[in-house]
């Protein structure tokens, strides 16, 4: 932990020395891949699957402002049990650095964990769906393919404030596509 | 000439608070502070130690005060709750979205008529947007989720609902219009009230409190300047009444609607008026399991007249108000209740130098109280000013009728088996005396820092509750009482204050005590904390963003009477997060709550609140 700490004090100085070089909300980078938690979900009764993320971004306050949303089942591991469909939807902001060609990336995130209970076989339990917050520190990897194709690394770590507090660890790993913001879409950013 | 007009409509003379040592926050700073609610208004002023046993709905209590807070919008006196239950924040009529400034004064002045201690100002602002909109929605952390499953006796506690507003503007040449609405859905489930609540309803309904506040405004230049204001409330919900220990179930209903405005104006003279009308009513709902039924309505009528005179230096008002409250209900004998006053108040200024002296008589026909103030303020050299207060205030308990007013005239509509409601019949209600010191210096450019001191000879009845039954299932039991607290207190602050260019921070510690009483009044002190500190920052990066923290720390207090009377210190860090969209149309804020995850209680009834995050969208156009 101390030393994710330290580096994201060097990514946010680095950031700010490089930060008048990216004007805030100039470019969008859109980008979806495979979402993989890892482990277990809640607890031993309850065994993450693979899945999808979807990730946006924008360079804004000398760092990146970012979106993202990861999907994943949960498939239960003794019966009378529901399955649960997992989606992780998170706010935050990352200082980066280059370095060469890649870019490197760390910062916090903040949003809500939603979960919905399958109720298959006329199963039904006490909850249909549950709603709780999470923060979480995310760092992020791209390497350049083209001028503006990326392909792109995630590894975070979340915890979701339930009675019991949580962690979700996850990966995710796919191809992103940088444009420019139109200009009508930066004046509502800005 | 459109400037003028402008000034004019957004911030009438008249309506600005006449504080020293006011405590001011404008738009910029309350949506920087997380305010999406109301009831946020309690958290972030700092001489405002609010209670609140839901969690949604607070009581002002201003520190150190024997006195109930005072609420004013646009100079309109506030019934936001009926006279049978504490004053609360939540039905206040006014939407957060037309909130422009919120002043809070601490020392007395003629207020609507008035001579009184403290007082919240609530100014709206000019309603700029022709549609306006917004939804909070509040997430609490703490829920078992996907462990219910595991552990089926998990209690799963839902606390917050959305809260909605929606409003409509009009703007012509010299008029202005704003309706506004205000929707509420509350949960008061939480495992401390949880059995009452419960108790309290028919099987198979769920405990909700779910209300619409609805607001307008109408303000015209036309014929010297009036403002019209009207609000209705339409609520059903679990308030909790401290003279029953518990939550009853009301169905709510209230209108309230005034205008104020100038008469005639000649040189340096103007008459102005003032009238404000109000009906609320509150009746037992069918989903109620209760065996009590309130059955109560109330009208109230309000008018006066003020002549002042403006100089430049000197600004006299002397006026005249009646006022009339007509209850009725279950075994109320006399429900009537006059009131007439009579106040002056003069104010010179010259430079930073200030002088106001206030006199007011208030009387119900057979009797009267009479009610001074002296406020002065002197610079001290260029940097420093000091200021120095002293007050005498004596009320009628007509003024601030209550449950326990009502019940001496024979209103048995809350009686229920084994509850013994008091009975005031003293017909004087709180007096208070002020000896009030402060100093404000200004040492460096963007630095501000103050300190003040304020002694307190205080006399009341306060109301002593009796509980028989375990806290988790408390409800008032056996014979209450009503006891005078009687004794001297004082209280002091210091803060400071500095604004940079792209950050502003703010700090502040206070202390409270006894310094001598009786039993009663220590009890009633020690309902306060003996001691808060504060620290406030708020970092604005660009001009579309802002960050804010608050860190605000409180001595534990004590409520003798409660079963468990012990409610603990604590420190409480919430974060914001105010992003501005599309030159100013849109917002989006995140505001964490007590997020270090301190134990959150401010009533020994009350809710244990747990960390929480609230997402506020808001749109202007």
């Amino acid at each position: 932990m101390r030393v994710l700490c330290l580096l994201s004090v060097v990514l946010v100085l680095a950031s700010g020395a490089r930060a008048q070089g990216h004007a805030d909300w100039a470019t969008l980078t859109g980008g979806i891949g495979a979402g993989l938690p890892v482990g277990e979900f809640i607890g031993p009764e309850w065994q993450a699957e693979p899945g999808f993320a979807i990730r946006g971004q924008s360079p804004a306050y000398g760092g990146a402002a970012r979106g993202s949303l990861l999907v994943f089942e949960a498939e239960p591991q003794r019966e009378n049990l529901p399955g649960i469909l997992v989606l992780v939807s998170a706010v935050g902001w990352g200082a980066s650095l280059d370095v060469g060609t890649v870019r490197l990336g760390l910062g916090p995130e903040l949003g809500v964990v939603h979960m919905r209970f399958e109720a298959e076989g006329g199963f039904t339990g006490p909850l249909k769906n549950e709603t709780e917050v999470h923060v979480g520190l995310v760092g992020r990897l791209e390497v350049p393919l083209t001028s503006h194709l990326q392909a792109w690394a995630d590894a975070s770590v979340a915890r979701i404030a339930l009675a019991d507090p949580v962690t979700l660890s996850s990966l995710a790993v796919g191809l992103s596509v940088r444009v420019r913001t139109p200009g009508w879409l930066q004046d509502v950013l800005r | 000439m459109a400037l003028l007009l402008a000034l004019l409509l957004s911030v009438p003379a008249d309506t600005l608070a006449p504080c020293v040592d006011g405590q001011t926050l404008r738009r910029a700073d309350l949506q920087a502070a997380g305010v999406g609610r109301i009831n946020d208004l309690a958290r972030v002023l700092d001489d405002l130690d609010a209670t609140t046993i839901d969690g949604f709905d607070s009581w002002g209590r201003i520190s150190g005060s024997i006195r109930p807070l005072r609420v004013q919008i646009d100079g309109f006196p506030v019934y936001a709750n009926s006279t049978l239950e504490p004053g609360g924040l939540e039905w206040v009529p006014i939407t957060v979205g037309e909130i422009e400034v919120v002043t809070f004064c601490p020392e007395p002045s003629v207020v609507g008529g008035a001579l009184s201690g403290a007082v919240l100002y609530i100014q709206a602002s000019p309603p700029a947007p022709r549609l306006y909109g917004s939804i909070d929605y509040g997430n609490e952390t703490g829920d078992p989720g996907p462990l219910r499953y595991l552990e089926p006796d998990r209690p799963n506690v839902d606390h917050e609902g959305p809260d909605i507003e929606l409003a409509g503007a009009h703007r012509s040449g010299r008029d202005r219009m704003w309706l506004g609405l205000r929707s509420r859905h509350l949960y008061p489930t939480d495992t401390a009230m949880a059995t009452r609540v419960y108790d309290a309803l028919v099987p198979g309904r769920f405990p909700s409190r779910i209300g619409q506040v609805w607001s307008g405004r109408v303000q015209t230049v036309r014929g010297g300047g009036h403002t019209l204001r009207a609000g209705a409330v339409r609520a059903e919900g679990l308030p909790h009444l401290p003279s029953l220990g518990r939550e009853v179930p009301m169905r709510r209903r209230g209108v309230q609607g005034g205008a104020r405005g100038r008469v005639a104006q000649r040189g340096r003279l103007q008459l102005d008026y003032h009238a404000t009308a109000s009906q609320k009513s509150l009746r037992q709902p069918e989903w109620s399991a209760l065996p009590v039924d309130p059955g109560w309505r109330e009208v109230r009528l309000l008018g006066g007249l003020e002549v002042e005179s403006r100089g430049l230096q000197r600004h006299v008002r002397v006026g005249i108000q009646g006022e009339h409250l007509q209850a009725s209900g279950p075994g109320l004998r006399d429900g009537s209740v006059p009131l007439g006053r009579v106040w002056a108040q003069s104010e010179r200024r010259r430079g930073r130098a200030r002088e106001t002296v206030s006199a007011s008589l208030v009387t119900t026909g057979n009797e009267a109280a009479a009610s001074g103030a002296f406020v002065a303020t002197r610079p001290l050299g260029s940097r420093v000013d000091a200021s120095i207060m002293f007050s005498g205030e004596r009320s009628l308990a007509a003024e601030a009728p209550d449950l326990a007013f009502w019940t001496a005239r024979g209103y048995t509509g809350l009686n229920a088996e084994g509850i013994s409601l008091v009975r005031r019949v003293r017909g004087q209600g709180p007096s208070e005396d002020r000896l009030r010191f402060s100093l404000t210096a200004r040492p460096a450019p963007g630095v501000r820092i103050g300190a003040w001191a304020d002694a307190r000879r205080q006399r009341a009845d306060v109301v002593h509750v009796t509980f028989a039954q375990l806290p988790e299932r408390a409800s008032v039991q056996g014979e209450s009482r009503l006891e005078l607290a009687d004794g001297d207190g004082i209280l002091g602050e210091a803060w400071a204050e500095w604004t940079g260019r792209v950050a502003r921070v703010r700090a502040f510690g206070r202390v409270a005590g006894v310094v001598r009483g009786n039993t009663a009044f220590r009890d009633w002190w020690k309902r306060q904390p003996e001691a808060r500190g504060g620290l406030v920052a708020t970092v604005w990066p660009g001009k579309s963003l802002r960050l804010s923290a608050r860190l605000d720390g409180r001595t534990a207090t004590s409520w003798a009477g409660y079963p468990d009377p012990e409610v603990p210190a604590t420190l409480l860090l919430d974060l914001h997060l105010h992003k501005t969209l599309w030159r100013d149309r849109f917002r989006v804020s995140f505001s964490g709550r007590n997020v270090l995850g301190a134990e959150e209680r401010w009533h020994p009834l009350g809710a244990t609140l747990a960390p929480r995050l609230h997402v506020r969208l808001e749109g202007r156009f």
